[in-house]
Formats: structure tokens, C-alpha cells, sequence
């Protein structure tokens, strides 16, 4: 009882020493000259490790360390990596728990790669390898990898990498854009691809994700001198029989395979380098025939879905060749009856996925052929959770 | 007040001190793991430019369910765009009126760099709006940096779904995954809407 009365007649005083006293503290930082003792030793007890600023590293802060690679292509450097130490410059023993990149491009190790935690004792150091796959990035990027104690959330240290990609192919346009185009129409366009010095002896080639997509070749009227960039012009066209739905393919450029050798280390890097460039097609091909909607999704829960056809007499869409690309994913018919509730008179098409479709992304398509010719692709996608 | 007292009293005054120094020197000097974003809370709110330079708040679409793209223009990013604008562009996102809520995107760049992404994806400015984070201020407020991340907040502007949940490796889901999962989660935040809708006009038996 004589305790519960003290608190109760010094709680005020006591708020009002603690307020001020605080106060005083906080407000330390910024005008305070020197700085309080309470404050240092709270300064002096923050748990970091060092970043050695060593081999290009640069660290203005003892816990932040940099590195700039500057410039660079990612033909000659698809992915880049560096090496930071970290060191325990404390007087007591500090674990690394985690190391966190920043981007899925960014991965790393730690020390030799073996161990995923890591404790310094006072004045060891240790090796972070930080790994960024640039191949897709253009100009200015800067990554991270942090590293946390064994509680998960208290930073220990922060490396940081900087670098400037510059592309080594030029292209004209990054998408094509058909629009909408009747089926059996036509459209084109013309693509020109520019290659630094260094890819021209290589030769790649445009290719197209998709068969509806058509690439041709223009030959050059003037042939690039030795040493300088190459123009390579292409006439991108759409097939007539390309498929009734949304368009979406890509084209890209490969370098012809040498038969029965396997790849070298300056194959695989100009592989990777020719990733960067990619030109998006878009657009819509249009029919008699439609569908509604144009992609499914299954979410997890889902089993069946239902897809409206529109374009043809109810009583000839028993006419209509349905086939779907995968075992898993399977078709039927059904009538207005059956149909889910505000379905129209419409054809309905049910699409069903199999319970023993494999876990993971299931892709597909379904691909819907009129008496005419006329061909219909739906595309499908199936989130398969384990059960 | 007993000397007991008194010197309790004078050692909570100074830790209460302490605490509060030590709260001073964390703010200005010691490492600072934000507060991610988490299902059920309230997303945090943001005002970013747009592409175009215009100011766009999060506030403002207040009233619809908002699926939040975090990309930074990586490989990884670059699969998972052109996975979500296949999806835009077909449709599976529009309701029975043919509309289809807004994406978010933001992207840890400037409006050049914003604008050349969407290109190279896709990603068509009849659906997506496309916000720039260069300095990735917002992308840490929302613990998003490790990308491709999503975030699909709700008409009440809370965080309905996200797969900032599923462990740091984002990385390791193939971009399908991503994409048919914030699908799944803006229909079934479209759906718990809709039988609230229900449950509160049903009468009360």
C-alpha cells in the first residue's frame, strides 16, 4: 500500500522529469555540443560491422560500403560481382543471421558459400560475394545486399553496387503493335536492329516465340565497314492464318548453334547478352468466332471455369474442334441448363483441371477450330496447389 | 517518501531518460528495419509521380480493389510485367461492365526508365499507371525490395493479399505463380465484398 501511494503522488513529478529529461536527450543530437554522455555510450553500443573499404570498395559510413563498376555492357559483363569484407571491429562477438539482396537479380554468398550464418569474433572478417544479373537492365542501377543479426531484423551492415549498362544492341522499336486485324488480314512492320562491332561477327538471327508471327530478312544495300555498328533490317508480318485472341509474342535474337559442340564461356555470355533484346508484339486478331474472356486464370481453389463462344449458330457449336494443349486441363460442352447462373444462350465451354495435374504453373492452351477454318486460341493459366 | 522510494523513483526517471536518449540516437544514427506491409493492416499511404509527371496518391483509389506492382526493371521483373499485361489485354480482369481496376506500378526509376519497362512489357497505359520510385522510398516503406512484389489492396485501402508473405524468395515463384495469384486474390476481395453487400441487405431473421 505505502509503495502504490508513493507511485501515485510522484507519478506526476516524475512524468514531468522524465519528459524533460528525455526531451533534453533526444533534442541532443542537433544542438548539443559535445554530446551527452548517455548519448554516446547508447552511439557507442549500436551493433555494426565494418565494410572494409578495400579494392574499390568506398565506405563514408563504417556500415555502408560501395562499389562502383561504372560503365560497362552486358556483353562483356552479363553478370557482375563483387567481393566486400565484412569486419567485427566490436569489442564482442557478432552473428550474422541473414543476408538480404534487394533484387531477385542479386544473389549471394557468404564467406565460402557453405554456411548461411556466420558469427565474427572481435576482428575477423569475413567474405560476401554480391552477384547482379544485368542482362536486362538499361543505364543507371543501383543494388543492395543488407546484413542482419540473428534476430532477423537488426542491420548490421549494407553493401552497396553501383553500375551503368549500356546496351550493346540498338533497336528501332521495343513492341510492335498490330492492332486489330481481321483474321486471314495482313499487317506488317519494318524492324532495324543495330549491333555493336563486337556482335556482328556472330551473326544472330530474329526469331519469333510464336509460328504467327513472320520474319524475313532485308538484305542490306551497303555492307557495315570493319569495326563499326551493323544495321540489320527485318519485316515483321502477321501470318494469315494466325490464330483469332490477343496476341502476345516475342521476338528476339539468338546466335546460330554450332552443331555437336557444346557452348563455350564467350558463347554463353553472348547468349545471355542477346536477352536484352527483345521486341514485345501485341495486338488482336479478330473473327467470327470470340470468346469470352480471352484468358482464364484458375486461382487455387478453382476446378472448373466457364468460357462463352460467340460467333456460331447454338445449333452448330457441336461442330466446333476443341483440343487442348495439355493431359491435365479438359473440355466439355454444356448446356444453357448446367450453365452457371447469368450465362448466356450462348455455346458454354467448361474448362476442368485435372486433380492430378502436377503442382506449380500449369500453361496451356485451348485451341478452338470452326468447320470454316477459322481457329480460335485461348489461353490458360492454372495456379496447382498441393492438396 | 522513503529513501527506497525515492531512489526507485530516481532510477525510473533515468531509465525513462535513457530510453528516450537512446530512442534520440537510434533516429539519428543506428540502422532502421521499417514495417513492412502486412495482410490486414492499412496500406500505407503514398504519393508518387507519374509517368507523365502528375501526382498520384494512393488515397485516390480509395473504393476499388488496386493490385500494387513493385518492379525494378530485372529479368525477373521483366517475366512477370508481360505475364500481368497478358492478363490485362485478355480480359480476365474486367467485370461484367467491361471494366477492369488500375495497376499500380511502380518502379524503382525515373519516368524514362518507367516508360521504357512498359514498353519492353507491354504494360498499357489503359490499365496501368505507371509511378516512379527512384530513390525506392515507397518500395521500402512497403519491405517490397526484393522484387517482383505485389501488393493487392482493398476498397477500405487495407492490405487484402500479398506475396511479400510467402518468404523473402519471390524470386523462386515462377512469374505465372504471381500473376494467377493476384488474380485470385483481387476476385476473392471483389467476392468479400459482394457477400458482405448480401449478408447486410439479408434480412435479419
Amino acid at each position: 500500500m505505502q509503495k502504490t501511494k508513493n507511485i501515485s503522488r510522484n507519478g506526476p513529478r516524475l512524468a514531468v522529469i522524465g519528459v524533460l529529461g528525455g526531451a533534453f536527450f533526444v533534442s541532443a543530437p542537433i544542438w548539443a555540443a559535445p554530446q551527452s554522455p548517455t548519448l554516446q555510450l547508447a552511439q557507442a553500443e549500436a551493433v555494426v560491422l565494418t565494410v572494409v573499404a578495400r579494392d574499390g570498395v568506398t565506405s563514408e559510413q563504417t556500415s555502408v560500403g560501395k562499389w562502383d563498376v561504372g560503365a560497362i555492357d552486358s556483353l562483356s559483363m552479363p553478370k557482375v560481382e563483387k567481393d566486400f569484407i565484412l569486419r567485427n571491429d566490436a569489442k564482442a562477438a557478432i552473428t550474422i543471421g541473414r543476408l538480404q539482396p534487394t533484387c531477385g537479380c542479386t544473389s549471394v554468398l557468404l564467406g565460402e558459400g557453405t554456411d548461411t550464418t556466420k558469427t565474427l569474433a572481435p576482428g575477423e572478417e569475413v567474405k560476401v560475394r554480391m552477384s547482379v544479373d544485368v542482362s536486362r537492365f538499361h543505364g543507371p542501377i543501383h543494388k543492395a545486399v543488407r546484413a542482419y543479426a540473428a534476430d532477423g531484423a537488426t542491420l548490421l551492415a549494407t553493401m552497396e553496387l553501383d553500375a551503368n549498362i549500356q546496351d550493346p544492341i540498338t533497336l528501332s522499336t521495343r513492341q510492335v503493335d498490330f492492332g486489330r486485324v481481321n483474321f486471314g488480314g495482313e499487317a506488317s512492320f519494318p524492324l532495324d536492329i543495330t549491333l555493336s562491332p563486337r556482335l556482328v561477327a556472330s551473326a544472330p538471327q530474329l526469331v519469333s516465340s510464336t509460328p504467327d508471327i513472320l520474319i524475313t530478312p532485308v538484305e542490306a544495300k551497303t555492307k557495315a565497314a570493319e569495326g563499326q555498328p551493323a544495321v540489320q533490317r527485318y519485316n515483321v508480318a502477321l501470318s494469315k492464318t494466325a490464330a483469332i485472341g490477343p496476341l502476345n509474342a516475342t521476338l528476339s535474337l539468338v546466335a546460330p548453334p554450332k552443331a555437336g559442340t557444346a557452348p563455350t564461356e564467350d558463347e554463353k555470355r553472348l547468349a545471355d547478352s542477346l536477352q536484352t533484346a527483345t521486341i514485345a508484339v501485341m495486338g488482336e486478331v479478330v473473327g467470327k468466332l470470340s470468346i469470352a474472356p480471352r484468358m482464364v486464370v484458375f486461382g487455387k481453389e478453382q476446378t472448373t471455369q466457364q468460357v462463352t463462344i460467340s460467333g456460331v449458330a447454338a445449333k452448330e457449336f457441336k461442330k466446333l474442334k476443341v483440343v487442348s494443349s495439355s493431359p491435365f486441363l479438359k473440355t466439355r460442352w454444356i448446356t444453357a441448363k448446367n450453365a452457371a447462373p447469368g450465362a448466356t444462350t450462348a455455346p458454354v465451354l467448361e474448362l476442368i483441371v485435372d486433380p492430378k495435374a502436377p503442382v506449380g504453373a500449369l500453361e496451356a492452351n485451348i485451341t478452338i477450330t470452326a468447320p470454316g477454318g477459322e481457329r480460335l486460341v485461348l489461353p490458360v493459366l492454372v495456379d496447382v496447389s498441393a492438396k | 517518501m522513503s529513501k527506497t522510494n525515492l531512489s526507485k523513483w530516481q532510477r525510473g526517471a533515468l531509465l525513462l531518460a535513457l530510453l528516450l536518449s537512446g530512442m534520440g540516437a537510434f533516429a539519428a544514427d543506428a540502422p532502421k528495419e521499417e514495417a513492412k506491409a502486412t495482410v490486414g493492416k492499412e496500406a500505407p499511404a503514398f504519393t508518387l509521380k507519374d509517368a507523365g509527371g502528375k501526382d498520384q496518391s494512393l488515397a485516390d483509389f480509395r473504393g476499388q480493389n488496386v493490385p500494387v506492382y513493385f518492379f525494378c526493371g530485372c529479368r525477373l521483373c521483366h517475366k512477370c510485367a508481360r505475364a500481368w499485361s497478358e492478363i490485362q489485354r485478355g480480359g480476365t480482369l474486367e467485370d461484367k461492365d467491361k471494366k477492369a481496376p488500375p495497376t499500380l506500378v511502380i518502379y524503382h526509376g525515373d519516368a524514362a526508365e518507367a516508360r521504357t519497362f512498359a514498353e519492353e512489357t507491354l504494360l498499357d497505359s489503359k490499365y496501368n499507371i505507371l509511378l516512379c520510385d527512384a530513390d525506392e522510398k515507397v518500395t521500402q516503406v512497403y519491405g517490397a525490395e526484393l522484387c517482383p512484389r505485389v501488393f493487392v489492396v482493398n476498397r477500405e485501402g487495407n492490405i487484402f493479399y500479398t506475396n511479400n508473405e510467402q518468404g523473402e524468395d519471390s524470386y523462386k515463384i515462377p512469374a505465372p505463380l504471381i500473376v494467377a495469384r493476384t488474380v485470385d486474390a483481387l476476385r476473392r476481395a471483389a467476392q468479400s465484398k459482394t457477400d458482405s453487400n448480401k449478408t447486410a441487405s439479408e434480412p435479419q431473421k
